[in-house]
């Protein structure tokens, strides 16, 4: 804690999950204290969600913003003006699938560097480290500690599809962005165009799906599709992805669903709004 | 437990407003884990002072070292802005290309953030109020590094405190949503703003038409701090933008370049860079500015704290071969200091000689047992007679000791300037024996008794040969070494010093006793051309040398020889190791492998190896094992990481599941012969899916699509 204190970051290593370890620790020093848990390994955390996090429950501050910068921003003024106020981040996994990328990364060193935020984390991964380079591992002021407990990673693959259990329906954010990013912008444009529209009707418990009509309509206005075949075959290869389903409907048109969760929807929406 | 969850990945802790806030302070936490709590709140101070003054002088010294390059900037920025006035076709020519300063400043990136901030302060201080500092990440297209210019630019307004000012102030961020994100809105803003201030002019009383001219047209700065992590399409298009406007708007732009100037041309084509008038700064290399770190954190007696040899190569080694990072440097500094006024409960007396005499007298038990267990203080007691009264009596131990915080002082404060004297005479050698860098020849003075060394002593055997001019040049530089240093046995080989350079100076008066010489030269050679055989030859020859080496020597020989073995002498008394002195724990920190674990970590190594032999974790003696094999009693995921490593580039996976369960039977002791043996239980099938999850996890294995039911092994060789 004193080395906390004192501006460095404290890195945790070494195999066997550190979680109930860090726990412990959560529980005996930072009762009294203003502290943010990350799940690095959810698979469905991103850099908004913890910004957020921040700004609406810890500074208790209800606006939006426009971009993460500004947020980092705003989080980094307010706490250079309030100097007494100390804020625990305890990340889980820093190197989790979702918080590798360059900007999450860049994100949560600039936060580090703040004299009044003090970060624990623990990373798994045997190429973690590659994750940071020399300004990145300034910023944050790493202090290594090598942890060894051989405790067995229970949560942390609990989320990942294993290899040899068989494969859910349901998709994951982190999955949903890989597939899609694959893909080409007009298809991509296609597939928010569903979505927004699922978005639109979710409360509406009579939903039966867009019609293929319909969608055809709706994508032609946005020039995303010139012929009736195209958009078929766009088509094809979203329900090769297990993306949507179609079904009959009553009056035997083809009506397609979005075969993800609401959540993990808007989530997607959100990141791709922010790239 | 209350942070899993699956549907969320944050968690937020507040303690309740109901509980008594107790305002836990620093002092606690690191009282709470340290040895010898009784005197920790004292350590702690003193501790935190220490660190305040570390950091204090390390910002002083950036400052100071920092002021050449800056200083010549400004200058560069003056001479730009005031060129543009004149009319003659030199100028006129200059005046179409954007004047541009490259600053090189070397590949340790973290160390630049503190240049550019005072080169930022300076700049708005001294030069011009319109100054903009843009970083590569922010500014990934044109337009984003356009709007950054802008609002850096047009938010910052002059802050002269008039009301027109103000009113401005207040209605610029609504302009800045509507203004049009380009260069001819900067260029009216500029503009009115130029007008403005002149306007105010007759008004005000003019100090001197120089400051009448910047007022009037004050250039307008943007410093490029990473400039190879720009996008050069949006450099080239920025810059092709800005020379258009050059006329209307006297722009100037800083690169703050990390690798070499020749990432200029690279970056910018010959089209591009001709509308630039580049202009090379070179700042101050990394290792001067260690040597200067060095100098005036660790080569001093002021500063109570000192590392061990062990330490200090742990450190430079890093600064070396990792990053060339002063600020990394100063990090692993603070760590060790840290460290030690943690572990080492007699780190109380590690300060000022006043304060350390007060703080013996305040020792309680505890701690002057601690004294009586040190190693240096036990040698030092068998050297002395009263041994029984330093074990028993407490008051005359603290005497004792008061009496050697004192002598280990007076030591420091000869050792540095010795030193010094030591570096000077020998760092222009052929060949560096004791090394380039004074921070070399303190590393090995650290380790053992230099004068023992055979580098030394070829030091000098070189040194006794130097020329007369070089000597006393050398001479006169430690002389200006040992003069500020205030101490009574410093004086007096100051003293002799002088001396002896006083001696070397009046010989160029006396007459040169070369005749002399050659006589004795002349009559041997005349033997040799006399009929000899072969045996006779040689034994004439051996004559020959031994009487020229015991010829007369001349006075500047004898002279010179006397000046090697006071420079000795000064050496063999004051340049002894550190650990000869008694007490010398209380200031020094030897733990290198704390500082190389915590700085310098290998998380790979520490997996793979405890994944190869838990033992070493897990001291079990089922699992003692032989180099290169597991036990069977091993954890699931040791096993199968075993048994990957045996196999190719793809995995099959049903064959690891048997072998794996071999293995597993094995351990729990089953009959091998029985018929059970081997086979797959439901039990075996869950920690074997486990185990690979779980390697899957840490980066071993991952699935792939070239062959079912098979996966990938993303490690190769040794490992």
């Amino acid at each position: 804690m004193s080395v906390c204190r004192l501006g460095f970051s404290v890195l945790v290593y070494g195999l066997g999950s550190k979680k109930a370890l860090l726990e412990d620790f959560r529980v005996s020093h930072l009762s009294q204290e203003i502290h943010l848990v990350i799940n690095g390994f959810y698979p469905s955390i991103t850099l908004k969600s913890i910004l957020n996090a921040l700004t609406c429950e810890v500074l208790e501050h209800q606006g939006t913003f426009r971009t993460p910068s500004d947020q980092i921003h705003f989080i980094a003024q307010t706490l250079k003006d309030t100097p007494d106020l100390h804020v625990y981040l305890l990340i889980y996994n820093i190197d989790g699938p979702m918080l590798r990328g360059e900007k999450t990364q860049s994100a949560l060193g600039q936060l580090a560097s703040l004299p009044n935020l003090h970060l624990v984390a623990s990373i798994d991964h045997i190429n973690a480290p590659l994750v940071w380079d020399q300004f990145k591992q300034s910023q944050f002021n790493w202090l290594w500690w090598e942890c060894v407990t051989f405790q067995h990673y229970t949560e942390e693959t609990s989320y990942e599809n294993s290899l040899l259990v068989q494969q859910t329906d349901t998709l994951v954010l982190s999955s949903l962005t890989y597939v899609l990013r694959s893909l080409t912008p007009n298809a991509r444009g296609i597939f928010k165009l569903l979505v927004k529209f699922k978005l639109e009707n979710k409360d509406n418990p009579s939903y039966t799906g867009l019609s293929f009509q319909d969608f055809y309509q709706r994508c032609r206005e946005a020039f995303l599709v010139n012929s009736d075949l195209s958009l078929r075959t766009q088509l094809i290869e979203f329900k090769d992805h297990k993306l949507i389903r179609t079904r009959k409907g009553a009056d035997g048109a083809e009506y397609l669903i979005v075969a993800v969760e609401t959540s993990t929807l808007m989530d997607f929406l959100e990141n791709e709004d922010d790239d | 437990m209350a942070t899993s969850s699956f549907s969320r990945g944050c968690f937020v802790f507040k303690p309740s407003a109901k509980k008594k806030k107790m305002t836990v302070g620093l002092e606690r936490y690191f009282t709470h884990g340290s040895e010898g709590s009784e005197s920790s709140e004292v350590r702690f101070k003193i501790c935190l002072d220490l660190w305040n003054k570390v950091k204090m002088e390390t910002e002083a010294l950036q400052d100071e070292l920092n002021r050449n390059i800056l200083d010549s900037l400004l200058e560069f920025t003056r001479k730009c802005s005031s060129t543009r006035d004149h009319s003659d076709w030199a100028s006129q020519m200059r005046a179409s290309e954007i004047p541009t300063a490259a600053l090189v400043l070397g590949v340790n990136v973290p160390d630049h953030d503190m240049t550019f901030q005072s080169l930022f302060d300076l700049l708005r201080h001294s030069v011009t109020p319109h100054v903009a500092s843009l970083q590569a990440k922010e500014c990934g297209a044109l337009k984003h590094l356009m709007k950054r210019v802008l609002e850096r630019l047009m938010g910052t307004v002059v802050a002269v405190g008039d009301e027109e000012e103000e009113e401005l102030q207040q209605t610029d961020p609504e302009l800045q949503k509507s203004v049009h994100c380009s260069l001819t809105a900067l260029c009216d803003w500029y503009i009115s703003k130029t007008k403005k201030s002149s306007c105010r002019a007759p008004g005000k009383k003019r100090s001197s038409s120089v400051v009448d001219g910047q007022h009037q047209q004050p250039p307008v700065v943007i410093i490029f701090k990473d400039l190879e992590a720009f996008n050069p399409r949006v450099l080239q298009d920025f810059i092709l933008i800005c020379s258009r406007y050059i006329k209307r708007l006297p722009l100037m732009f800083i690169f703050g370049i990390a690798t070499s100037p020749s990432t200029i041309q690279h970056m910018l084509p010959n089209s591009v860079s001709s509308l630039l008038c580049i202009e090379l700064f070179q700042s101050l290399s990394c290792t001067q500015h260690l040597t200067a770190v060095i100098d005036k954190l660790i080569l001093t007696s002021s500063f109570p704290f000192k590392l061990s040899g062990k330490v200090m190569q742990v450190l430079v080694s890093i600064f070396l071969y990792h990053d060339f990072s002063v600020r990394n440097f100063i990090k692993g500094l603070q760590l060790a200091l840290l460290e030690h006024f943690h572990s080492q409960p007699l780190s109380s007396l590690c300060c000022r000689k006043n304060e350390a005499q007060l703080n013996v007298q305040q020792l309680g038990p505890a701690d002057l047992e601690r004294i009586r267990q040190l190693p240096s203080f036990k040698r030092y007691l068998k050297e002395q007679e009263e041994q029984d009264n330093l074990m028993t009596d407490d008051a005359h131990l603290k005497d004792v000791c008061q009496k050697l915080i004192k002598d280990l002082h007076k030591y420091h404060k000869n050792y540095y300037p010795i030193l010094r004297c030591l570096h000077c005479l020998t760092s222009s050698l052929p060949r560096y024996p004791l090394g380039k860098q004074i921070r070399e020849l303190h590393l090995i003075c650290l380790e053992k008794n230099v004068w023992e060394s055979e580098d030394y002593q070829s030091a000098m055997k070189l040194l006794k040969m130097l020329a007369k001019d070089e000597l006393i040049s050398l001479l006169q530089t430690c002389a200006e070494v040992l003069r500020p240093v205030r101490s009574k046995k410093m004086k007096n080989a100051l003293v002799q010093l002088e001396e002896l350079l006083a001696k070397l100076k009046l010989l160029d008066a006396a007459a040169e006793v070369a005749p002399s010489v050659e006589e004795n030269l002349t009559a041997p050679v005349r033997n040799l051309q006399k009929k000899t055989d072969l045996f006779q030859l040689q034994k004439m020859l051996l004559e020959m040398n031994e009487s020229r080496r015991s010829k007369r020597m001349s006075p500047f020989e004898i002279l010179r020889n006397e000046a090697v073995e006071f420079v000795d002498s000064l050496v063999k008394n004051h340049l002894s190791l550190p650990e000869s002195k008694p007490l010398y724990e209380v200031c020094y920190y030897t733990s290198s492998a704390t500082v190389r674990r915590h700085l310098n970590a290998t998380p790979r190594t520490s997996i793979q190896a405890a994944l190869s032999s838990p033992y070493s974790y897990i001291q079990n003696d089922s699992l003692k094992t032989e180099d290169g094999t597991v036990s069977n009693a091993a954890p699931d995921i040791c096993i199968a990481y075993k048994l990957h490593l045996e196999c190719g580039r793809l995995i099959n996976l049903y064959d690891w599941l048997e072998a794996y369960s071999t293995v597993v039977s094995a351990a729990e002791g089953s009959n091998p012969d029985s018929d059970g043996f081997g086979k797959v239980d439901e039990v075996k099938h869950a920690r074997f899916i486990r185990a690979v999850s779980e390697l899957e996890f840490l980066g071993f294995v991952k699935a792939t699509r070239k062959k079912t039911d098979h996966v990938a092994r993303l490690t190769w060789g040794g490992c």
